[in-house]
């Protein structure tokens, strides 16, 4: 299960620690929604999800304000003793001493923005989606060929490095080689990053390690991009079937989104970096709406229709 | 298909020397071998996905095997980790 340490979500929102002495290093969110607890400051805490950052806006704050002391000192202090992560206060609220007393005596972090609520909550929703989002890693290289995300796959040994290092000479842009982090950021979108450690380097049977970014500048790599398109890289064998039409797009699956996914076999003389920007731009084009197969399935079609016979050599 | 559990024990980190070494062991083997940690699963005969593993003191470490040579590439690996690396306690 992924987490975001609370410095990281300082950090990120530009928020301002109004409890310094607590270590916020040690404090872990693992859940991306928010809570605004207006309904707990009214006593009712049944349902309550205290895993979550608890936001507190101007209805919250106007309200806790005509709270009576004795009210106050009752509901904050069963309020900040339930595990929370931490509370925001937004559009530059403070926190009254009672409220922070009990934090720090809880060890709830309270940090404040200048943002105003709705646009707070919309940002770190954004955000801690993005971040805590499943998150598999697998042995491929992901490449930029033509905006197109292309996953190469396959044996270790196969070529995957040598077909990336052509692609990126032809001007593709490198994301991970080797080992792609992969997290599904939506039902239908996947993004690959490469781990911090391996970012940008390439290994090469026989020469090592070589780094992309410096050998070739920074235009031939990115941080981060979208799974589009899988390339399978199989040893060529008489006994397997391969795609010889496109017509129906086979798919692979990971974190249950399914990816369209093409199987080439490798053999020698074959040009791997040209197919897969054929590829690429194949797959752009069907998303543009045409399809070349099915024009083919249709040329075939009509002539049948028109009695076999070819006019055009008329 | 042949798994096993290792308890890491390496206070200060493995060197990539090392992983290099292991990446070597893991290549001379047919079968499919895969290290796990609750986090990640490289390939072992990739040495940027051994290098990205960053194992840490106490972390639970699986070995996956799959393949003809299974049980010898399962010992020699378990071997490596355990007599050249120091790896388990």
């Amino acid at each position: 299960m992924a987490t975001v340490r609370l410095n990281e979500v300082i950090a990120k929102m530009n928020l301002e620690n109004l409890t310094p002495q607590i270590d916020v290093t040690k404090i872990r969110i693992r859940q991306p929604d928010i809570n605004r607890p207006a309904v707990q400051m009214t006593g009712y805490f049944e349902h309550f999800a205290a895993g979550r950052i608890q936001i507190i806006g101007l209805v919250e704050y106007s309200y806790m304000q005509q709270m009576s002391p004795e009210r106050k000192d009752e509901i904050y202090q069963r309020f900040l003793s339930m595990d929370i992560p931490c509370v925001v206060f937004c559009r530059e609220l403070e926190p009254d001493e009672l409220f922070m007393k009990y934090a720090l005596k809880n060890g709830v972090a309270l940090l404040m923005t200048k943002d105003a609520t709705s646009n707070f909550m919309g940002e770190i929703i954004r955000w801690l989606n993005a971040r805590l989002a499943p998150c598999i890693t697998i042995h491929g290289v992901l490449i930029d060929v033509y905006g197109v995300g292309v996953l190469i796959t396959g044996e270790s040994g196969i070529g995957k490095s040598e077909m990336a290092l052509e692609l990126i000479k032809r001007g593709h842009r490198l994301v991970s080689d080797d080992v792609v982090e992969i997290r599904k950021v939506s039902e239908d979108t996947l993004i690959g990053t490469a781990p911090k450690i391996t970012k940008h380097l390439i290994e090469l049977r026989g020469i090592g390690i070589i780094d992309v970014k410096t050998l070739f500048g920074v235009s031939s790599v990115r941080n981060s991009q979208n799974i589009d398109l899988v390339i399978e890289l199989e040893e060529w064998s008489k006994d397997k079937e391969f795609d010889r039409l496109g017509l129906e797009e086979h798919h692979i699956e990971y974190l249950g989104n399914r990816v369209v996914c093409h199987k080439i076999p490798i053999r020698p003389g074959r040009n791997l970096a040209i197919i897969c920007e054929a590829a690429a731009v194949n797959h752009r084009q069907k998303l543009m709406g045409y399809n070349a197969a099915q024009e083919l399935y249709k040329r075939v079609q009509a002539n049948l229709m028109g009695g076999n016979r070819d006019d055009e050599d008329d | 298909m042949m798994k096993k559990s290792i308890k890491i024990s390496c206070p200060g980190g493995l060197e990539p020397r090392p992983i290099a070494e292991l990446v070597q062991v893991a290549s001379k083997y047919e079968s499919k071998i895969y290290l796990e940690t609750d986090t990640k699963r490289v390939n072992a005969k990739s040495i940027m996905g051994m290098m990205s593993l960053n194992l840490a003191n106490g972390d639970l470490l699986t070995v996956s095997a799959d393949g003809n040579d299974e049980e010898g590439a399962m010992d020699e690996i378990q071997s490596f980790l355990k007599d050249k690396l120091n790896l388990v306690s």
